[in-house]
């Protein structure tokens, strides 16, 4: 039965958390402990928001793949803002270096025609070359305590506040895709391009927008990495990019646009912190974990597809 | 006068689209707009609906000139159109769909009002009859349920111009009588309704006015009572037809070919054919009738869901396109650039393509004996180029054409599937081609040839099939066939479905 397929395949991923955190639970004592459980929160502030932007991106049909190198270049220069001493105007500069990034992503995309992969490959190596440029290889190490507490060690309610950063990103990605008419012409952009135009959609404008919004992230993203660590390197987010893919895709956002959501995305997120978490508790080494990280994306895209083909025919 | 294209000429790459068409409408009218297949009504109203600027022209909208810069623009201006191309987005609720661009908010625009949305969409569908809910999702809907919700969206957006390009191609007769039934509601509102459509009955059952379109020409404005199903079809034909036919007697032919209750979801329904060797068979029917599908499963392209063919006696079924070229079946696609031809390699390379096997010695083949092999072709073909290591992309349509014929004749197939062997042809290579396709049943291949152009299959061929609804509905000899009665034909089938 359609229904069926469907509902399995919606809720399969709530079941395999569910599954995977229990079977840890039993598994480990270590993995059990409260601390750990709060700490798995910590740990994917940055996948999340980076996943979350990622999903706007992909709903509309396309792909960024400069989110890392932008993350980098936006934290090196927040690093460097705040070490000479700019204080709080280092946080406006981190948000608009990433944001510059994902306009030029938008306007090449747009005015030049460029497909989001070629664009965004273009932004990767440029935030990249920027990055390298400005730290020349070092480590930009910062002073500035008020800043780290804000984006990263500041304890509310057990938890720090890169963690309470995502939820706060989460809360207004969900409000803007699913309660707002940008989140409804992003739906519809993604679920057939030449459709939105012809209904008259401002899908240029759409396009740079959503791109605008997710280098704006990703400078916010810098600044958590470099609050969390107290210092800033050049490749300091290069391969969150793939994660956050995964993280989208797991989630069940599909690669083409069109289908997707950001609950879900985080769901996403969730099971990729559970599963680094257990792993690494459990003593399975790193390699490992990329591998049975790959045959989850694997997995997921295999059922989706299942649960797809039936609709199709019904 | 509410709407007025004037004198509006529109060049595509290659093709003069419309050359100085115009339309008018006045306010509570229904105005059927015909023509032939490529005649330049979509394009026209795409004009008109702001997809794109006219080169030249004017348009005007309650007597003021207005340029359109998006659908967006045309859309304010009060001119809602429904294309062929439907947009309903699969992967939104119908509400979402309906709504769309319009989508009811509180708090200042903080927040879309869902509640409401689903409210006024279902309110929409109530009250054009439409049974549907409008919290499902818009993807597991047909395709004639689609067009149901793109008419009503479009009706919903209260239009001073309403535009429809073939609404009822594919709704069933149910769904066609509401629509018919919302038109005329519309039209007593005052709203103005352009109604681009093939079918004549409906042309009589539903408009004020007609205007015919031909080579992006205007031909004629009536009113409709003062115009019948004859003078349409002569103002849409339009041409003198040409003198010259063939009718070769094929009782006396060896069969090559035949079809029996072909099938293949949802384009070929129940396809018989006869195809003899020697003669020239052509294939008419209107865009969508199935023609080329047909086609496609001779050439093995598609397997069909059921039917049976034959080949020269033997039960012939295959499984793919090479299958049917092994055993002598060639097609020569009318995508000529898309599937027949590599453009980019030279005349030679093409030719020899399908014949590199019997032109290899030990699994390898030089360039002199590929070279030799192609100017051979290109004299016999008469293709005008200078030197076979000329790439094909450089070369005029009807020099393309004669290479993509050469490729296949040099294969020696017994029978030759031609799907538009003159699109994208100047006239005088089209005689050229003409004389070809001639020569090939004279030396006793069986050849089928489909075209748009009712001249041109009357001019080449000595039996014209007629197919519509995916059948073929009568085949006549082109000696006693004329081009009007070949649309009443390909008409009278489309309606009678």
């Amino acid at each position: 039965m359609t229904v069926s397929r469907a509902n399995l395949a919606d809720y399969g991923l709530v079941l395999a958390i569910i599954l995977i955190i229990g079977g840890l639970m039993v598994l480990s004592p270590a993995f059990r402990d409260p601390e750990n459980l709060i700490g798995i929160g910590r740990q994917v502030a940055i996948l999340g928001i980076a996943a979350g932007a990622m999903t706007f991106v992909i709903l509309s049909g396309e792909i960024d793949l400069s989110v890392g190198a932008v993350a980098s270049a936006a934290a090196v220069v927040t690093a460097i803002a705040l070490s000479q001493g700019w204080g709080v105007l280092a946080i406006p500069v981190g948000l608009l270096v990433g944001g510059l990034f994902g306009l030029l992503n938008g306007l090449l995309i747009v005015h030049v025609a460029v497909p989001s992969f070629i664009a965004t490959l273009v932004s990767f190596f440029i935030a990249q070359g920027v990055a390298l440029t400005l730290t020349g290889g070092q480590t930009i190490l910062f002073d500035a305590d008020w800043f780290r507490t804000l984006f990263a060690t500041g304890v509310l309610l057990g938890n720090r506040a890169a963690f309470w950063w995502l939820v706060v990103v989460a809360l207004v990605l969900w409000w803007l895709l699913a309660r707002t008419r940008f989140g409804s012409n992003t739906y519809a952009l993604g679920g057939d391009a030449e459709s939105a135009s012809m209904l008259g959609l401002p899908v240029n404008r759409l396009r740079i927008a959503i791109f605008t919004m997710t280098g704006a992230l990703m400078g916010l993203v810098g600044m958590i990495l470099i609050a969390r660590i107290g210092n800033a390197r050049a490749d300091g987010a290069i391969g969150l990019e793939f994660d956050a893919i995964a993280a989208a895709v797991i989630g069940g956002t599909r690669l083409g646009g069109g289908y997707g959501s950001i609950p879900r995305t985080m769901l996403g997120v969730l099971l990729i912190g559970v599963l680094n978490n257990g792993l690494a508790i459990l003593n399975v080494d790193f390699n490992t974990q990329q591998v049975i990280k790959g045959a989850l994306v694997v997995a997921v895209v295999l059922i989706d597809r299942w649960a797809r083909g039936e609709e199709a025919r019904a | 006068m509410l709407l007025e294209l004037d004198d509006i000429s529109k060049r595509f790459p290659g093709v003069l689209a419309l050359d100085g068409a115009r339309f008018d409408l006045v306010a509570g009218e229904v105005h059927a707009f015909m023509g032939e297949n490529g005649a330049g009504k979509s394009t026209l109203m795409k004009i008109a609906s702001g997809l794109f600027p006219p080169d030249t022209g004017q348009i005007r909208l309650d007597g003021r000139a207005i340029s359109f810069d998006s659908p967006a623009e045309a859309k304010a201006a009060g001119i809602q159109t429904v294309f062929q191309e439907l947009t309903v987005l699969p992967n939104r609720s119908i509400a979402e769909n309906l709504m769309i661009g319009r989508e009811p908010v509180q708090a200042g625009g903080l927040w879309l009002d869902r509640r409401a949305m689903v409210a006024e969409a279902q309110a929409i569908l109530e009250r054009l009859g439409i049974d549907l809910d409008a919290r499902a999702p818009a993807g597991a809907l047909s395709t004639g349920q689609r067009q149901m919700i793109e008419i009503a969206r479009a009706c919903a957006e209260r239009p001073k111009v309403l535009i429809l390009d073939e609404p009822t191609s594919s709704l069933g007769r149910a769904e066609e009588e509401r629509l018919f039934e919302i038109i005329r509601r519309l039209r007593a509102d005052g709203v103005g309704i352009v109604y681009i459509t093939h079918r004549m009955s409906e042309v009589f059952a539903l408009s004020d006015r007609i205007t015919v379109l031909r080579d992006g020409r205007f031909v004629l404005t009536g009113e409709t009572s003062s115009l019948d199903r004859p003078a349409l079809i002569r103002a849409m034909v339009g041409r003198d037809v040409a003198e010259d036919r063939h009718g070769a007697d094929t009782d006396t032919l060896p069969v090559a070919l035949t079809a029996q209750g072909l099938h293949r979801h949802p384009a070929v329904r129940g396809a018989d054919l006869t195809l003899h060797a020697g003669e020239v068979l052509g294939v008419a029917g209107l865009m969508g009738s199935g023609r080329t599908e047909i086609a496609r499963l001779l050439a093995g392209i598609d397997r069909p869901d059921s039917g049976a063919m034959s080949l020269f006696g033997k039960a012939y079924a295959p499984r793919d396109i090479r299958e049917a070229l092994s055993q002598g079946v060639a097609y020569v696609s009318e995508d000529r650039k898309g599937l027949g031809l590599v453009l980019q390699l030279p005349i030679a390379d093409n030719i020899a393509l399908p014949s590199l096997k019997a032109l290899s010695r030990g699994g390898l083949v030089t360039p002199g004996r590929i070279g030799a092999f192609a100017r051979d072709w290109m004299t016999r073909l008469g293709v005008k180029a200078a030197s076979p290591s000329v790439a094909v992309g450089t070369l005029s349509g009807g020099n393309q054409q004669k290479v993509s014929l050469a490729k296949w004749l040099a294969i020696g197939p017994r029978v030759i599937l031609l799907d538009e062997p003159t699109r994208g042809v100047d006239v005088g290579a089209k005689a050229e081609i003409y004389a070809l396709i001639r020569q090939m049943a004279a030396d006793g291949a069986a050849v089928l040839a489909i075209s748009s152009e009712l001249p041109e299959l009357l001019q080449i061929c000595d039996r014209i099939a007629v197919v519509a609804q995916g059948r073929v509905v009568d085949t006549v000899a082109a000696a006693e066939a004329s081009e009007e009665g070949l649309l009443e034909l390909a008409f009278r089938e489309d309606e009678a479905a």
